[in-house]
């Protein structure tokens, strides 16, 4: 038989299922239990629909190697996020409680309850399921089914094994997980075995948990009494740039429309110049590269001022005599501008709030007065 | 600035051996280690350097201070350039270094330029700005820009532009899977391409050996869209008023670079972390900057041909130069000067200064062939040159005249003349010659450098130790002789061998070579202490009752260390001739700061000596191994050598 190697590798293969399942169901509040070395972490921090991202390790040192990984990077700087993020690392334990962690939108246990002695499990599905209770949780293990075709492995996959469950265990487990603390569950797993072999199963069986609706009404306040014993340790807290921010969202926004009625400025400027009294942008003679794609994008960001109508994708402005009128609505189709506000009423409110804009009815207003010669 | 670091390890004791016993995971086996301790090594010793600056990392990263490349750098206090899409983020150079007076944490400011724009919004304005010569335009602009990956925190140089792959295409990763870049990112990052057809951005890492001693070169393909743009861009470069406003964020006085440096010292001081990081390798930083005590050297004397003036504090002597003849000059009889035809009136201007200028310096000038040049294309100027090198062979000099900052032209240009054809050349930025009240200086400057360059010499001082010690590229009558060599240093090749060839050649022509300079970058100073010095003292034996003095000058122009003279409270720029050669020196060398223009020098006894050589050898030496390093790309041949003019001041 042959040495079985996946491709991507296994642990690979487990984050991008966790990945995936974000990515559909688009939660706001993950915690990752038994976060280790923070990598899953790490490719969650990515998906911009997070905003509340814990990590929960027993083991202290292991966090407090990797927890600086967690931090932005200079373009989280130059391109903040939409949504805001903070990441909490906590040191803690799984059979313990703690109100951090409650009603979060999704759970990720990776490769983690056969680390648990066999006797700690139901205080852990207590705590998780029953207090936690998270609305969707993902729980992976070794499936001990798939170990006959591992070559050459004798007892478990590692030596901090307590145990390695076959399907049929795993899944009578999930079961009475799902009658005890009204959940719903689905199987699945990752790495494949060799083609004739599929009634094994996958060499990591995954179960992925989701609330019952009717639980809420049922259990309003699950164990509230335990939520002021704070049994965690905060190890390390940090909090991504993003729009929400004040300052960063009035200096993002001040950047934009200083770019952009500065280019304005320059072309009415550069055009009076030149006698062009219909206030096109001249293109130079078609390229004959393929830049099909340019152009595409380019439309985007082009802006040919006109008097009259022209075509979608174009900047409209009014010009009455030394000033130019911009309609918001037409600024608001920047893609940056988009970024930065929700809406053009929001557009609008923090235009007016800014000294340096002018705003007359719904456009700004700039002036183009020659002062810089 | 240096401020001294304390080093405080617990004693090891007393512990020989550690027993250890662990167990394979593969097949249980049982598996002892037995550890042995070797050596002690003093908490002082350039071993344990390299694991203090891991420590200083690690501390900068808990000060939330951004690495970006070597330095680290404050998002929080960055300065938003909105006009320039631009910001810059201030920031520090810091590393921990053994001197003379201990262990010190040398600290520098420094400042990132930052842009908003990824490199796919850059290519997209350069499309907006005109369609014809699209590709080329984005090369010119895009290829030697740093960018910044959006995913990591790794910076890279654009080394080129592949038109004809796309995020849609696949690659191979280390562990042999095949996937695209879109699902590569999307799947790693989250992070969705959106415009599936751009071009990809290559770079090319430098070749270094692998671990079999194979050398590994290859390409990291990037995505425009996924990277941002660092540095100035190139348009912002050529508009003074907006440089003058950037400039002014960048630059900072003595009094505010020190508040700087202070406020670093207090927040590593005040941070718990910060300082139980230190603490845990015994370190701790003094809150003091370093102040030592320097001397001040006495000004030169110059003499020209028929005069001599002492130096000014400003150490400049152009006006003098301008006046009187210089030392020795080579008549410019056949030359010319190429230039494209938008700028043929600053060529005129140019040419008639040259003519008005030249008498007075004692230079022989005739009025030079006038090449006008259709387009400013690199293609058209080397065409044109290389036939005129054909059909002139007496032609003594090339000179050029460029539109702005054109780096490939001008390494073109210098390739084309000194390695092929063995002509002198000087490149003339038009920019230089655009301002007509700076004409004449400027004039005089270029005609003092092509006259060196054809082997004139300019100037010379009194020196107690030689008769006199002439500034000449190439002197045939006098017994000093100053050569300059260069090295293009391969991963594995011995840097001795093409030296001795050199320096053969050289003492078979001029039988008296009394001092030589050779100059290098710092980490190859160990190498020379160890191999190469041992083996020049071998290769003067080769000549019979030859025994000159050898004395290796190192020339560290790009130092870290900047000094301020202290009066009182007050902070100012010390005066040039300031040497200061204890506390902060290397114990490893014998050398000392000096301040011409910050200069570190390598021998004691010729602190004088190096001191009369300055500005113009320094100013010279660093331009020379960096244009043979970047432009030539391989060794001059052998004649050249003995002429050694390949130097450009392009100001």
């Amino acid at each position: 038989m042959e040495r079985i190697k996946f491709s991507p590798p296994l642990y690979k293969q487990r984050y991008y299922f966790v990945i995936d399942l974000i990515m559909k169901s688009q939660p706001k509040k993950v915690v990752d239990l038994g976060c280790a070395d923070c990598s899953l972490l790490r490719k969650m921090k990515f998906q911009q629909c997070v905003e509340e991202l814990v990590g929960i390790d027993i083991n202290q040192q292991v966090i407090r190697e990797n927890m600086y990984l967690l931090s932005p990077l200079p373009c989280d700087y130059l391109n903040p996020r939409i949504r805001p993020l903070v990441i909490k690392l906590y040191q803690g334990s799984l059979i313990e409680k703690d109100p951090c962690v409650k009603n979060f939108d999704m759970a990720s246990c990776i490769e983690v309850i056969e680390h648990l002695e066999l006797s700690m499990l139901e205080a852990f599905s207590n705590v998780v399921f029953g207090y936690m209770t998270p609305h969707t949780i993902v729980i992976s293990t070794p499936n001990a089914d798939f170990n006959q075709l591992l070559l050459g492995l004798t007892g478990f996959r590692d030596r901090d094994h307590k145990f390695e469950w076959t399907k049929t265990e795993f899944q009578n487990w999930a079961l009475d997980i799902c009658v005890r603390y009204e959940y719903s569950v689905t199987f699945a797993g990752v790495g494949s075995g060799p083609a004739g072999t599929e009634d094994v199963g996958f060499c990591t069986q995954i179960a992925i948990f989701t609330r019952m609706p009717a639980r809420n009404d049922r259990w309003p306040n699950s164990n509230a009494d335990c939520d002021d014993i704070h049994s965690y340790k905060l190890l390390h807290e940090v909090k991504y740039p993003s729009y929400c921010d004040k300052n960063i969202f009035e200096n993002a926004l001040i950047n934009e429309m200083t770019y952009w009625t500065e280019k304005i400025k320059k072309h009415f400027l550069n055009s009076t110049e030149q006698g062009d009294t219909k206030n096109n942008v001249q293109h130079d003679q078609e390229s004959n590269e393929d830049v099909s794609w340019c152009s595409r994008s380019m439309e985007k960001h082009c802006v040919n001022w006109s008097v009259c109508k022209s075509a979608d994708g174009y900047l409209e402005v009014q010009k009455h005599g030394d000033t130019i009128h911009i309609p918001l609505d037409q600024l608001f189709t920047i893609l940056e501008v988009k970024k930065i506000c929700s809406s053009v009423v929001r557009l609008k409110e923090a235009l007016l709030e800014i000294e340096q804009f002018e705003i007359a009815g719904d456009n700004l207003v700039v002036c183009i007065c020659d002062n810089e010669k | 600035m240096s401020m001294p670091v304390f080093n405080i390890l617990p004693n090891p004791g007393e512990i020989d051996f550690v027993d250890l016993q662990c167990t394979r995971k593969t097949d249980n086996a049982e598996i002892s280690l037995k550890i042995k301790m070797t050596s002690i090594l003093p908490p002082n010793s350039n071993l344990c350097i390299p694991f203090y600056n891991v420590v200083l990392r690690r501390v900068m990263k808990i000060l939330d201070f951004k690495l970006i490349g070597r330095n680290h750098y404050d998002p929080k206090r960055a300065v938003v350039l909105g006009k320039h899409r631009l910001q810059i983020w201030p920031g520090y150079s810091a590393c921990i270094k053994r001197t003379d007076g201990g262990l010190y944490l040398t600290v520098d400011i420094s400042h990132k330029i930052l842009r908003n724009d990824s490199v796919l919004d850059v290519m997209n304005m350069i499309y907006q700005n005109g369609k014809e010569n699209f590709q080329d335009e984005c090369m010119k602009e895009l290829i030697g820009s740093i960018a910044l990956t959006r995913y990591n925190n790794r910076t890279y140089r654009i080394d080129d532009i592949n038109w004809n792959m796309s995020p849609k295409d696949k690659f191979t990763l280390f562990n042999g899977t095949e996937t695209t870049f879109v699902e590569y990112y999307r799947k790693n990052y989250g992070i969705t391409i959106k415009e599936l057809d751009q071009p990809l951005v290559v770079h090319r890492p430098k070749e270094r050996s692998g671990v079999s001693g194979k050398t590994l070169a290859g390409e990291i393909l990037l995505i425009p869209e996924l990277s941002f743009m660092t540095g100035i861009p190139e348009n912002l470069r050529k508009d003074f008023r907006s440089m003058k406003d950037l400039t002014m964020h960048i630059n900072v006085s003595g009094e505010q670079h020190t508040n700087q440096l202070r406020q670093l010292l207090k927040n590593i001081n005040t941070n718990e972390a910060a300082i139980n990081e230190l603490d845990g390798w015994g370190l701790a930083i003094k809150t003091n900057i370093l102040m030592a005590e320097g001397r001040n050297l006495p000004a030169e004397t110059i003499y020209l041909q028929s005069s001599a003036f002492k130096t000014s504090p400003e150490v400049s002597w152009t006006r003098e130069i301008g006046r009187d003849p210089t030392l020795t000059c080579v008549p410019l009889t056949c030359w010319g000067i190429f230039y494209p035809r938008r700028c043929f009136d600053q060529a005129e201007e140019l040419i008639n200064t040259f003519v008005k200028v030249a008498h007075p310096m004692g230079l022989k000038l005739e009025r030079p062939v006038r090449i006008e040049l259709k387009d400013d294309r690199t293609e058209t100027y080397l065409k044109i040159i290389h036939s005129h090198l054909v059909s002139e062979p007496n032609v003594q000099m090339i000179v050029c005249i460029l539109t702005g900052n054109r780096e490939d032209l001008y390494s073109a240009i210098k390739k084309l003349c000194s390695v092929q054809s063995s002509v002198p050349s000087q490149a003339i930025n038009l920019r230089t010659i655009s301002q007509p009240q700076k004409l004449r200086a400027i004039a005089q400057k270029i005609l003092l450098q092509i006259n060196c360059k054809l082997g004139g010499a300019l100037w010379s001082v009194a020196v107690p130790l030689v008769s006199k010690v002439k500034y000449s590229w190439k002197n045939s009558t006098d017994s000093t002789l100053f050569i300059l060599v260069f090295f293009f240093f391969m991963p594995n090749e011995e840097l001795i061998d093409g030296f001795r060839v050199l320096l053969l050649a050289s003492l078979q022509t001029y039988h008296k070579v009394k001092s030589a300079y050779w100059f290098l970058s710092d980490g190859q100073l160990n190498a020379v202490q160890q191999y190469e010095i041992p083996q020049l003292l071998k290769c003067f034996k080769t000549f019979p009752q030859y025994e000159p003095m050898l004395v290796f000058i190192v020339v560290q122009k790009r130092i870290n260390t900047t000094l301020y003279s202290m009066e009182g409270e007050k902070f100012g720029v010390p005066p040039p001739g300031t040497v200061l050669d204890h506390t902060i020196t290397s114990s490893d060398w014998v050398d000392f700061f000096l301040l011409s223009h910050h200069i570190r020098h390598g021998c004691d006894h010729l602190q004088r000596l190096t001191y009369k050589m300055l500005p113009a050898p320094c100013k010279y030496a660093h331009k020379l191994a960096f244009l043979s390093g970047k432009v030539l790309h391989s060794e001059p041949s052998i004649h050249l050598a003995e002429d050694f003019i390949f130097v450009d001041l392009c100001y």
